[in-house]
């Protein structure tokens, strides 16, 4: 009920305005959408490139965070970035239970990730991605991720 | 509204009559916007709220707001737009029924439901949360949101209980499986005691494990005798539990620096004369003799590392194939016992590394190209790792490296040797009792009887304990002296032995000294 009347309310208003760089692609139903992303600035490592990202929504939004990845397709890459692995499971404190908001959106978070990719300057992944990415199976929300760097 | 308190239109008005045009709603949630942007989303107070949508019809409203302030400020009856929940984004007004009352909780300019603010509250306290403090915090100004609620202490203690029982759990499992292991000991250092010293002197040993005063006991404050009780016997049960790790310390030389300490803390700590520790006399007391052993042993030891461990060392070495020596690359040094011991150790060792790669070669041929590959046993976990290689290896990866067996037979070797030592160390006290036993039936029966029934010892062999002590040394010491003999002799049958030749005519081996 919360999430559904919540869920309508950004969707109306995301068609009406959204932040630069992001275009809503798919929003069939309130529980997965899926926006485009461009970074703004011109980081070499992301100009031109458009990112894919994929929102999950439990029926406990905005009490609870959303679970949000990047989406590797044949048009869209997962961006390098030391806190986004490359199945596209992003480790933003944001998005855990810990630091997440219901002042956050669906926009903001986006927004966040903007910035997140537009300070970045190194060309890799985080450590340890190779085996994280093979041996994960369980779904964003359920990792306890460790925030030790609160810099980048 | 009615549900407003007047202080609260007060301090909300300042802020709208500056009229920030863009979103006059929101003036902190727009600066935290652009300052996350230029700075990271990932510090703390990035938390961007974004409700831009609204602008134009913000800024519509406030100009009508502006024109129409002084009319506000004496009706104090209408606001100049409609609130909207930061919760379920719902504006004032909007809502089909209305859904609950509205909650300003904290400085900035905030609102929302009070049914979504008890929603976001009960996850934040939720018990399954993962949280740090206790305080709700306003995400936007981080001000503390206070709640009032029926205060219980029986709930509020019980829920610190829960707290703090979980928070002991792990300790507690420590500390059960420490006592049970001081436990196991003390029964056996208990049992040691009566097996060498037999009924009577075990009795006086343990005397104050009796209970004295059964019914001081039962009638008195428990705490008083619980004391009272640890006040009696903290010696003897410390001593009891020391025992088996003595004896296996005994075993090694890891414990050789405080061994000979131990009794003189033994004696120094000794509170009131006891009569199992007399100086001065002959025979030795018991607590004397005893507390005499670990000089004894570094003696005996000393000695039998000067004398006879180098021989020793030689003999052994002697009956090593000489392709080992050849294969260790060390021929000149391989008349060493420890080095073979050594060379084992190593090659486990270098077999682990052999063995690594090919695991995870096989994991790779297993696992299929999936974005999210399917559960990998972590490194972390070499055992059963080592159980499934050879298996793994034998459906997928061509020529498994044969090593893995031998060095699983090495390992075991080891552990095997380990628990040799130890077992051996704990039966010491048993053996030492049937030796004495030994030498009470074989040697004559003057030495080993007391004049009369309640006369005291007049050697060291008439009390029970002095025979297992001397049975105990002598077992050591001939235990030895077989083994030397068995190694010098293995070393010279070595070098006398002879490939026997084949008699045709006889139609079998020739016996030695006949020629062909």
């Amino acid at each position: 009920m919360l999430a559904t009347r919540r869920l309508q309310k950004e969707l109306q208003k995301m068609h009406a305005q959204l932040a630069p760089g992001l275009t809503l692609v798919k929003a069939e139903d309130l529980t997965e959408w899926v926006l485009d992303m461009r970074v703004l600035d011109d980081n070499p490592l992301y100009t031109g490139k458009t990112f894919r990202l994929k929102f999950m929504f439990s029926q406990k939004y905005p009490i609870e965070p959303p679970e949000v990845i990047f989406v590797q397709d044949a048009e869209h890459t997962i961006p390098m970035h030391p806190h986004i692995y490359s199945n596209g499971i992003i480790c933003l404190n944001i998005l855990d239970k810990e630091a997440w908001s219901p002042a956050q959106n669906v926009e903001s978070v986006c927004i966040s990730l903007q910035s997140m990719l537009t300070g970045n300057d190194k060309n890799e992944r985080p450590p340890g991605d190779e085996e994280f990415v093979r041996g994960n199976t369980r779904r964003p929300r359920d990792i306890n991720f460790y925030f030790h760097d609160n810099a980048v | 509204m009615a549900s407003l308190p007047q202080s609260q239109r007060r301090r909300l008005a300042p802020q709208r009559s500056g009229s920030d045009l863009q979103n006059p709603a929101f003036p902190q949630a727009e600066s935290s916007l652009t300052r996350s942007d230029s700075i990271s989303a990932k510090s703390e107070d990035s938390q961007t709220i974004l409700i831009s949508g609204r602008a134009s019809q913000d800024a519509a409203t406030s100009t009508a707001a502006d024109s129409k302030q002084q009319q506000q400020q004496q009706q104090q009856e209408e606001r100049p737009e409609p609130r909207r929940c930061w919760i379920c984004f719902s504006d004032e007004g909007d809502e089909q029924q209305p859904v609950s009352e509205w909650r300003s909780p904290c400085p900035c300019a905030l609102t929302a439901h009070e049914t979504c603010l008890l929603d976001w509250v009960a996850n934040l306290e939720a018990p399954s949360a993962r949280r740090r403090s206790s305080k709700i915090l306003c995400p936007q100004c981080k001000s503390e949101i206070i709640l009032a609620r029926p205060k219980s202490y029986i709930v509020t203690g019980v829920n610190a209980l829960e707290n703090l029982s979980s928070r002991l759990v792990l300790p507690g499992v420590l500390s059960l499986a420490v006592a049970s292991f001081w436990y196991l000991c003390w029964v056996h250092g208990k049992s040691a005691i009566f097996i060498v010293f037999g009924p009577r002197d075990a009795d006086q040993i343990l005397g104050p494990l009796r209970l004295h005063n059964i019914a001081e006991a039962e009638e008195g404050s428990s705490l008083v005798a619980f004391a009272r009780h640890v006040r009696q016997r903290w010696r003897l049960d410390l001593g009891l539990s020391l025992i088996p790790p003595m004896l296996i310390s005994s075993r090694s030389s890891f414990a050789d620096g405080i061994l000979p300490i131990l009794p003189m803390l033994f004696f120094v700590t000794k509170p009131d004369p006891d009569p199992l520790v007399e100086f001065g006399k002959w025979p030795p007391s018991a607590g004397l003799s005893f507390a005499l052993l670990p000089y004894l042993r570094s003696i005996y030891n000393t000695y039998y590392e000067q004398v006879w461990a180098e021989r020793e060392r030689r003999w052994l070495a002697e009956v090593e194939p000489r392709a080992a020596d050849a294969d260790a690359g060390n021929g000149a040094n391989a008349d060493n016992a420890d080095d073979v011991l050594e060379i084992n150790v190593n090659l486990a060792v270098l077999e682990e590394w052999d063995d690594g790669p090919v695991v995870d070669q096989n994991i790779q041929v297993i696992a299929p190209p999936a974005p999210i590959a399917p559960e990998v046993p972590a490194p972390a976990a070499p055992a059963p790792q080592q159980a499934n290689a050879p298996n793994q290896a034998n459906a997928n990866a061509p020529a498994p490296p044969p090593p893995a067996d031998n060095r699983n037979f090495n390992l075991t070797m080891s552990t095997t040797r380990l628990a040799e030592t130890i077992l051996g160390a704990l039966a010491f006290p048993a053996v030492s009792a049937a030796m004495g036993e030994l030498l009470r039936l074989t040697l004559p029966k003057a030495w080993t009887a007391r004049q009369g029934p309640g006369t005291k010892a007049a050697g060291l062999l008439q009390a029970r304990w002095g025979r297992s002590l001397i049975g105990g040394c002598a077992f050591v010491v001939m235990r030895d002296a077989i083994m030397l003999y068995v190694r010098w002799r293995m070393a010279r049958d070595h070098r006398r032995r002879r490939v026997l030749d084949y008699d045709r005519k006889k139609k079998r081996a020739a016996r030695p000294g006949e020629r062909a």
